[in-house]
């Protein structure tokens, strides 16, 4: 019941916030998303007295009734993932307050965060794969309605271009079962009755893999495959963009840990060199690129793909750190990405621009944004004593012990992180700034944008410091090597 | 096989023939029969398909009939009230059907076909006096009695290797009994508009009022989709229409989509959609199986809400092109987001019925060892997504032009009702028709 709750109650909340008038919408929306946060670190609560590894598992009947059955449980990895989600989402709200039509628009978020819930806690493959097709909608919604210039284009991209992932992704969670049932002559759709026969084994095997890894890629999204990615976060609002890299990439990061590692462990650790060598081409890659960006926002965009780099190649070494390492910089990512989108939709709603030139001096004009920005900016980079730097090391050491120059090339990524971090703040904050720039238009934070970037600064400075806690929760998660 | 072809309880059959006499014979009223007519032929057939459904088993029998039934009611409900002629068509049009749901034999199953398809030529043609309307009509009429020959063609085939008409055995593996199979297979497919039987297609849909295509692609394909099984399920398990079937699906699904992808006109970009489902359901029936069965009566219903509600939508907004549809959100807000189930429905997104449909397919082409037809399946949902977001785009992201498209008649009062009906309808088997069907006890 605890976990029906989880995914229901965000989809109540979304069609009561859609009926309601816009002024009471947003305090609605804001009420309600704290409500689920706080929901969801109750959930921790029974979590801590029960045993094994899923817990609060939610069935109907006995284990491996029938194919499509109503089986959620979660992981610590799924709640890490969850409570991830429900912060971010009130914050969102907050830094946002301003957006236009916002019944409609903020229960889309809630849509949104309903659908996540539900791929974080299936263990049916049948309801994982539905809630993974339906977050698409509102996020569709999200970006073509509330979107800047090219939101149509840009909306209708990120459809179709993640549909071809889904699409793969669906035949290869297809013949999972029916691979099953010619093996062991039962039908199961859920992950820990499939985990229990060797489906990866068989000929059929490798297909399924391919299918399933290019529908995970597409989503995190893996180099050749990111092309969406840059299009869809320039156009989408602050908190679309916010969502979108704070939560949505992750789903193809957990697609990874919850199905692929555990079904095909052979064949994952015999695709290392490729899947390690595409991460390490994500990092440079997307540092490169950022590096070459203009747009404020589509910086932001190939940071992302350059951080996901590390969880890709992490989770293929197989070993503890890489494990561990990659599950912690989802959670990383998601708080220094999301502070980043928060932080430029804020300049963007003042200057109506992302163009990195046209500001400058903005230290002065807008000194708490510049602390914020900065805070956040350097756990983003991997500044020791900040959230970023822990999960980088570890999956880094991870790579080091099974290639050691894949995990040179790798740290060659947290160098560019800060070649193209710096320059960029130095250019907004401290740069020159003609007169009647848009600069002159930027006021500093008022207080609800800075609550919510306190909330997340303090995040990023206790991640930093103590990430024990944290990296001992997930541990049991991830422990596949 | 015999199993799936119990001798059904010949009352109902009868009902539906009693049906269309009495709809004839209000013509001879002294008094224009207005709604009586429409009355008498809705009622007749819906208590006709109550009877002769048997929850039990579906089959390949009598259990279609309802299917038929619901996919000719809006069709009916919304016949402007004057005149006996149309309301006759269409019960005889589904009496055709029916004859081909009870059939056992090659004859019945040839005057089912014929029977059904004759009242459709003269519905089409009957639509309007322009020149393209009885155009299609008139190449609607030259292929299905193309259809038909082959079909009697291959009937004689199968007599001369086999010596009988009945299609309680299986057909022998001779190459001439064999060729008959596909001669019959014909028939059926030129009525699902398989490719590349597939030119009459869009030219009827597009001189067709909403109604009648929501007619024609749902109650018409689902009669197709049923005489294709007894075909290929009942006269032809081990026959080669298992590996041509999904060969022919997998074409027809690709072109339809692809053809799509490039339409102006709403009724084309529906016309092509309904046949790319109608692919789908080729492959799934080539699939072979009591499994195929289940699973084809299953995507018909779901199709018959999805589909139905797309066209009466259309019939809502008075909508023509795609381009009619800019604005639409801010026009008519509720009947957008119904539009948007349906197409989202039709395009397989979950938590819609069409996701559920979808999902069965795959599950039978890789069940039955066919992978390159799950890859084909991906394919075309991609390509699909193609046009179905555009459709959802114009509705919801463009902006209204100036001056709103002024629908030209008010449609009838009926019309939003039977919209909300088919979208929740198709959301509703979406979210419930998963956890209640049993979905591994088809996949022996």
């Amino acid at each position: 019941m605890a976990l029906t709750l989880l995914w229901t109650v965000p989809m109540a909340a979304g069609l009561a916030v859609w009926l309601l008038a816009p002024r009471r919408a947003r305090r609605a929306a804001l009420g309600l998303s704290l409500a689920i946060l706080a929901y969801a670190v109750w959930l921790a609560l029974p979590f801590s007295r029960g045993e094994g590894n899923l817990r609060l598992a939610e069935l109907p009947g006995p284990l491996s009734e029938g194919l499509i059955h109503y089986f959620f449980a979660v992981d610590s990895l799924s709640l890490s993932l969850i409570w991830l989600t429900a912060l971010l989402h009130p914050l969102c709200v907050l830094a946002a307050w301003s957006e236009d039509r916002p019944s409609a628009y903020w229960a889309s978020f809630f849509f949104l965060e309903g659908g996540l819930f539900g791929v974080f806690t299936a263990q049916n493959l049948f309801y994982f794969y539905a809630f993974w097709d339906f977050v698409l909608i509102p996020m569709f919604f999200i970006i073509g309605l509330w979107g800047s210039e090219n939101r149509r284009a840009a909306a209708v991209k990120f459809l179709l271009y993640t549909f071809l992932g889904s699409m793969a992704l669906l035949a290869g969670l297809v013949a999972l079962p029916v691979l099953h049932h010619r093996m062991t002559g039962i039908w199961t759709w859920d992950v820990p009755g499939l985990i229990a026969t060797p489906v990866g084994a068989t000929p059929a095997g490798r297909w399924i893999f391919a299918a399933l890894a290019l529908g995970f890629a597409v989503k995190i999204p893996l180099w050749p495959l990111h092309n969406w990615l840059p299009d869809a976060h320039t156009e989408a609002p602050a908190g679309g963009s916010v969502m979108l890299a704070g939560v949505m990439l992750k789903m193809g990061v957990y697609g990874f840990l919850r199905v692929i590692l555990p079904l095909f462990p052979e064949i994952s650790r015999a695709a290392f060199p490729i899947f390690g060598a595409l991460g390490v081409i994500n990092i440079l890659y997307g540092a490169l690129c950022a590096m070459a960006q203009t747009d404020l926002k589509r910086l932001i965009a190939f940071t992302s793909i350059s951080h996901l780099g590390f969880c890709v190649a992490g989770l293929f070494t197989l070993t503890p750190e890489g494990l561990t390492g990659s599950a912690l910089q989802l959670i990383n990512h998601g708080i220094s990405t999301g502070g980043l989108f928060l932080l430029v939709g804020m300049l963007y709603s003042r200057a109506h621009t992302r163009r990195l030139d046209a500001f400058g001096e903005l230290a002065g004009r807008a000194p708490r944004l510049a602390v914020f920005f900065a805070v956040i900016l350097l756990s983003s980079i991997g500044l020791p004593g900040l959230n970023g730097f822990v999960g980088e090391l570890l999956t880094l050491a991870g790579l080091a012990r099974v290639r050691l120059g894949l995990a040179a090339l790798g740290a060659c990524g947290t160098v560019l992180a800060a070649a193209y971090g710096i320059p960029t703040y130095q250019r907004v904050f401290f740069g020159p700034c003609a007169a009647g720039s848009v600069s002159e238009r930027v006021s500093d934070l008022d207080w609800r944008e800075s609550l919510a970037l306190a909330v997340l600064c303090a995040f990023a400075l206790g991640l930093g410091l103590f990430p024990g806690p944290l990296l001992r929760f997930l541990t049991p998660a991830v422990a596949l090597w | 096989m015999t199993s799936l072809l119990v001798a059904p309880n010949p009352l109902p059959l009868l009902a539906f023939g009693v049906t269309v006499l009495a709809v004839l014979a209000t013509g001879f009223a002294r008094r224009r029969p207005g709604a009586t007519a429409r009355t008498i032929a809705a009622t007749g057939l819906v208590v006709a398909a109550a009877r002769s459904c048997d929850p039990g088993a579906m089959g390949l029998g009598a259990g279609w009939t309802p299917l038929f039934v619901a996919g000719a009611l809006p069709f009916l409900a919304l016949l402007p009230s004057a005149g006996e002629v149309a309301p006759a068509l269409i019960a005889s049009s589904v009496l055709g059907m029916a004859v081909l749901a009870w059939a056992r034999h090659l004859f019945a199953l040839f005057l089912g076909l014929e029977l059904m398809s004759l009242p459709l030529y003269l519905l089409l043609a009957r639509q309007s006096r322009e020149r393209r309307t009885l155009e299609a009509a008139l190449k609607y009429f030259f292929s299905g009695s193309l259809a038909a020959g082959l079909f009697l063609m291959g009937m004689a085939l199968l007599y001369v290797s086999t010596g009988s008409f009945s299609l309680d055995q299986a057909v022998p593996a001779r190459p001439a009994a064999q060729l008959a199979l596909v001669l019959m297979g014909c028939a059926p497919l030129f009525k699902l508009a398989a490719f590349p039987l597939h030119f009459w297609l869009p030219d009827a849909y597009d001189a067709a009022s909403p109604e009648l295509a929501s007619f024609m692609s749902t109650s018409v394909k689902a009669a197709g989709a049923l005489m294709l099984l007894k075909l290929s399920v009942a006269l032809g398990p081990d026959s080669y229409l298992t590996w041509i079937l999904p060969a022919v699906g997998a074409a027809t699904m690709t072109v339809a989509n692809l053809l799509a992808l490039r339409q102006d006109s709403l009724h084309r970009v529906l016309a092509y959609s309904s046949m790319a489902h109608a692919g789908t359901l080729i492959l799934l029936a080539g699939t072979g199986g009591e499994g195929a069965l289940s699973a084809t009566a299953v995507y018909l219903w779901i199709y018959l809400f999805m589909n139905a509600g797309a066209w009466l939508v259309l019939r809502a907004g008075g909508l023509r092109r795609v381009s009619d549809l800019r604005g639409l959100s801010a026009r008519r807000p509720i009947l957008a987001l119904l539009w948007a189930v349906v197409i989202l429905s039709l395009a397989g997104i979950p938590p819609t019925g069409g996701f559920f449909a979808k999902l069965l397919v795959f599950l039978a082409a890789l069940q039955a060892d066919k992978p390159w037809a799950a890859a084909a399946l991906a394919l075309n949902g991609l390509l699909a997504l193609g046009y179905y977001a555009r459709l959802v785009r114009e509705a919801f992201l463009e902006a209204a032009p100036k001056e709103a498209p002024a629908a030209e008649t008010e449609p009838p009062r009926l019309v939003p009702i039977l919209v909300c009906v088919c979208a929740l309808g198709a959301l509703w088997l979406g979210l419930w028709a998963p956890a209640a069907v049993g979905v591994e006890a088809w996949l022996k």
